[in-house]
């Protein structure tokens, strides 16, 4: 696109102002752009329903083998189609009742169906042992592939207390 | 305490300091819980909502026995409509959870750095708000009283995928971590339409001033993390902290370009904009808005004379935007105003504000 003004150089500087209320559009070249005034503008922002998206996730057609669609949860009583048309479950159960339908849903909406953070106090010293254990193994082979090996044997000691502490039952 | 909260613009969030505060207005960190087994706040009843409310009111009135920092709860009910549009004009609560209901409350710290949400989408939203860039500061707040709480109230969490919540959307760690931008550089130079649509893609969420689908007033942005389950806590603070530098990169390399090649116009837009709001008769809260936003990026570049440095000597940006919102207005002025009288007095307010010329 060629400048408006100058109609010689290539148009780098797109203007948009709203002159009593009309949008003017100019295309001009930086050379000429810097002669003009210019007007901020709003731009909007793309917008996406994130219950519709919602919705088309949990109304994925449900694999073979999964729970009957028509029961009800057993703690809330709501059913899946309930849920799927809200885009919201009824109960901290529902999740394990309809896990068949929510865990791929899950997938497609996280990337990912494994939780990989904070362990509330309440659910014991174990779990959150074993989740520690796994990320530093995970760590340790990290380091090892990138020939860190100073760090690869802080890690290894790390592992060893840890897993003396798992075997004594999880107390800290 | 809530009188303070509602009649002052000042919130732990406008105090501008912490990291890069000149453009990242505040930091939000906000964590969705919910009590095991009751039913989530789209399907709940009034009794089982009435339930969690007297739950979370008790745990928060054990756990204040071993704070310093106390907190106070308010059913939301008991306010009135004007208070509750103010809080959600200072960011404390959401649009959802402003509009009438009977069971819902909040709780809050003195300084308003701590807004807890009863019954909104999820039984708890516990929110933490800093100024500028410091999403783990706020973190730390947030996960210190979400230990406390937890030790009151049986959360729902599931080994799998963690802490379970009404929207599937934020299962995992709950977090939704959130920036304040302030990006006038990128909008002039029109280059902030496709930076946004390359965080769309790295998996972070960018909304106007107000949250989903409202438009970005003020060149005001907010930008937050949207996968909450494969990620821990640290990794998506890491990633938003990460981003919001790279942001700030990019729009401190344009303001020096515009700094250079086209100081005049911004010098001309600074008077321009402070013509008006010290003159105006009849003042939008959305140009409010554009004008502050026009003032601070003259005020950011050093290209203010004397005299309007002088005149803008008291003036913080973060606390405008709070001024520029209806309900403040209202609430300043003291009594119930049209959309046009309103308007006006928020002429009439920034004038004083900024010195109202002679005549
Ligand atoms: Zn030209
Ligand atoms: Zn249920």
């Amino acid at each position: 696109m060629l400048c408006e003004k100058c109609k010689k150089k290539a148009a780098s500087v797109h203007i948009t102002q709203f002159i009593n209320g009309v949008k003017k559009e100019q295309h001009l070249c930086e050379e000429c752009a810097r002669g003009e005034k210019f007007n901020f503008e709003f731009p909007k922002i793309p917008f996406y329903n994130l219950n519709e998206l919602l919705g088309a996730f949990l109304n994925q057609p449900l694999a073979a083998g999964g729970q009957d669609i028509e029961v009800g949860c057993p703690n809330c009583k709501k059913s899946y189609n309930a849920i799927a048309k809200q885009g919201r479950v009824g109960c901290s159960e529902c999740y394990h009742h309809f896990s068949a339908y929510l865990e791929p849903a899950l997938r497609k909406i996280h990337g990912a169906d494994l939780h990989r953070g904070k362990i509330p106090k309440q659910m014991g010293a174990s779990l959150r042992l074993s989740r520690e254990l796994e990320d530093l193994k995970l760590k340790l082979r990290l380091a090892v592939e990138k020939e860190e090996y100073e760090k690869a044997a802080e890690i290894r000691d790390r592992i060893r207390e840890l897993e003396k502490k798992v075997a004594k039952g999880g107390q800290n | 305490m809530i009188k303070k909260v509602v009649t002052s613009t000042e919130s732990n969030w406008t105090k501008q300091e912490g990291l890069y505060h000149h453009i990242v207005i505040s930091s939000r960190i906000r964590l969705a819980r919910n009590l095991a087994k009751l039913p989530m706040p789209a399907f709940q009843d009034e009794s089982s909502a009435f339930t969690v409310l007297e739950k979370v009111k008790k745990a928060a009135e054990t756990i204040n026995r071993q704070r310093k920092e106390q907190l106070y709860f308010y059913q939301l009910s008991e306010l009135p409509a004007l208070e509750r549009q103010i809080l959600l004009e200072k960011h404390l609560i959401s649009p959802e959870h402003r509009e009438e209901g009977p069971n819902k409350g909040i709780i809050l710290s003195q300084d308003e750095s701590i807004c807890i949400m009863i019954n909104e989408e999820d039984h708890l939203r516990i929110q933490v708000f800093m100024p500028g860039l410091q999403l783990d500061k706020a973190w730390g707040t947030a996960d210190r009283l979400d230990d406390e709480l937890e030790s009151q109230l049986e959360y729902a969490f599931d080994k799998q995928i963690g802490y379970l919540t009404c929207c599937p959307t934020n299962v995992g760690t709950g977090l939704r971590a959130s920036v304040m931008l302030h990006l006038p550089a990128l909008v002039l130079t029109q280059q902030v339409g496709k930076v946004f649509r390359s965080l769309g893609q790295l998996g972070f969420a960018v909304r106007g001033l107000y949250g989903e689908g409202t438009e970005a007033i003020g060149n005001l942005y907010q930008v937050s993390n949207q996968v909450t389950l494969g990620k821990s806590e640290a990794e998506i603070l890491q990633n938003l902290t990460e981003l919001t530098g790279q942001l700030v990169d990019k729009e401190e390399e344009t303001r020096k370009w515009l700094r250079k090649e086209w100081s005049a116009q911004l010098k001309d837009r600074v008077g321009r904009a402070l013509g008006i709001l010290q003159n105006a008769a009849i003042l939008s809260s959305q140009e409010a808005l554009q004008l502050i936003s026009d003032v601070k990026i003259g005020m950011d570049l050093g290209l203010l004379s004397d005299k309007q440095k002088a005149l803008l000597k008291d003036v913080n940006h973060s606390e405008l935007i709070v001024l520029a919102q209806p309900a403040f207005v209202q609430r300043v002025t003291g009594r119930q105003l049209e959309a046009a009288e309103r308007d006006q007095a928020r002429a009439e307010l920034f004038a004083q504000k900024f010195g109202a010329a002679q005549g």
